[in-house]
């Protein structure tokens, strides 16, 4: 695979994943190969492995017990299994945001700067420097102009849509190349949601976006290509309205057309 | 703007593209008749091709952005009537063929009297066309009415002129052929008055909801 110069479109890739919990065998020999710089959708009927496969990105399935994982998965070509992989190294490359928005309750000043102090040596990062790292990451974001006047306050004051964006922006100092998004609009109503996509929008080219939703018109609004799971298998991949208008696989028809799941 | 509007309005750009080329197909098929200009006809048949390739992209980005945003209300009937505009240009550019064509076949025969009606006939008609884009890119209502309006003055003309044709009693080989393939002629313009009356009751529809199809 590493062979392959194709592989440089890729940012996530995966040969024959395998993952059980317990004896529940959760994602079966799942291979794809996930774009650098496109929005990509994970949807499937509850179940199907698509919140697991999102996980193992960043290897946070393993801070459950009794998991166990065979195959292999690269994230910008580096096998994240290799035993000299360093976890917050890739975690770092590789960002989360979660269904609800989980600011730390500390300022929003101090939740964008976190995650870099904590990967520093504090004292290499002047205030200046900090406090441009806050400004751009809360501009991409659309944040700077509503907050900018209280970087002080608690990021949990926030509406629930101002602190989803929050959380995107706090992941942008340590320059992510990957950002995982499990469903993260569920907690937001229409305008939120709205807002969300408009920011994932914004940020499409310049992060790869994996994305898991239950939420079929957002996926085929936001993503530009999509995977559809079923009972921990990959059934299908292809361009977003490919999948939706063309699907080549009857389960993946019966799922958009709505007859299950 | 939302992504989606902007969607909307780049397709609707292109299906102006489409209409411009169409509308000029019209006007060199026009000329081809009238001041008789063979490489009017040559530019018409060019422009086939590009109007083929236009309906395919019109038509596969108007599916997608169905598929992809689930539109309702007016977007949906843009997206839709943008499909049905599509092939009523695409069928107009077929006309403009068809007439080159015959005029084509019509420069084997004697110069002959003047075409009187059917010179009018195109005019009005290659008006249609340009007044029915207009009408669909600024949703002028007005504009769409006038066009169906002009659609009873061309259907006049060419049973003026089917009827004047018939009745060239001539029993001379030159002059059947010359009249038929004026008849020909004839009827493509008429057909593409008729399509340009149909793009106006699309747009009629993308913009009220109103269908007036068969009610005027």
């Amino acid at each position: 695979m590493t062979d392959d110069p194709a592989a440089d479109l890729f940012s996530i890739e995966t040969r024959e994943l395998n993952l059980w919990y317990g004896d529940f065998h959760a994602l079966k020999k799942i291979s794809v190969n996930i774009r650098h710089g496109l929005i990509t959708a994970l949807i499937g009927p509850s179940g199907c492995g698509k919140t697991t496969f999102l996980r193992c990105s960043n290897r946070l399935n393993e801070r459950y017990g009794n998991v166990r994982t065979t195959g292999e998965i690269r994230i910008l070509r580096k096998n994240i299994y290799d035993p000299d992989v360093d976890l917050s190294e890739l975690r770092k490359s590789v960002g989360m945001v979660f269904q609800r928005p989980n600011p730390l309750p500390i300022s929003i000043y101090e939740n964008v700067t976190f995650g870099i102090t904590v990967n520093s040596a504090s004292r290499d990062l002047r205030r200046n420097r900090l406090d441009q790292l806050v400004e751009s990451s809360l501009r991409e974001v659309e944040l700077w102009d509503t907050v900018k006047d209280r970087l002080g306050d608690r990021a949990t004051l926030l509406t629930l849509e101002q602190q989803q964006k929050l959380c995107i922006a706090r992941l942008l100092p340590l320059k992510p190349q990957v950002i995982l998004m499990d469903e993260p609009c569920s907690a937001l109503d229409a305008r939120g949601t709205a807002a969300i996509e408009r920011l994932m929008d914004d940020l499409r080219g310049k992060y790869t976006i994996l994305i898991v939703t239950h939420n079929m018109a957002q996926a085929r609004r936001t993503s530009d290509e999509c995977i559809f799971m079923l009972l921990g298998e990959l059934i299908e991949h292809a361009p977003t309205a490919d999948l939706f208008l063309k699907p080549a696989r009857k389960e993946t028809e019966m799922y958009v057309e709505g007859r299950y799941g | 703007m939302k992504k989606f509007e902007q969607e909307l309005e780049n397709l609707k750009r292109r299906v102006m593209e489409m209409g411009q080329t169409a509308e000029e197909m019209v006007a060199l098929s026009t000329a081809a008749l009238i001041e008789r200009d063979a490489g009017a006809m040559e530019r018409v048949l060019a422009n086939e091709a590009t109007l083929d390739r236009f309906q395919l992209e019109i038509d596969g980005e108007a599916v997608r952005l169905i598929t992809i945003y689930t539109p309702i209300a007016k977007d949906l009937r843009f997206l839709l009537m943008v499909a049905r505009i599509n092939a009523e240009l695409e069928r107009i550019g077929d006309q403009a063929v068809n007439n080159c064509e015959y005029i084509q076949t019509l420069s084997s025969f004697t110069p002959a009297s003047p075409i009187g009606d059917l010179a009018k006939m195109s005019d009005i008609t290659r008006g249609m066309v340009r007044d029915a884009l207009a009408a669909f890119d600024h949703e002028d209502l007005e504009k769409a009415q006038l066009v169906l309006k002009s659609d009873d003055e061309v259907d006049q003309l060419y049973s003026q002129t089917f009827t004047d044709l018939l009745e060239d009693k001539a029993d001379d080989a030159d002059r059947v052929g010359r009249s038929m393939n004026l008849i020909l002629v004839a009827r493509s313009v008429e057909r593409i008055a008729d399509h340009a009356t149909n793009i106006c009751e699309e747009v009629i529809y993308m913009v009220n909801s109103e269908d007036v199809r068969h009610k005027h």
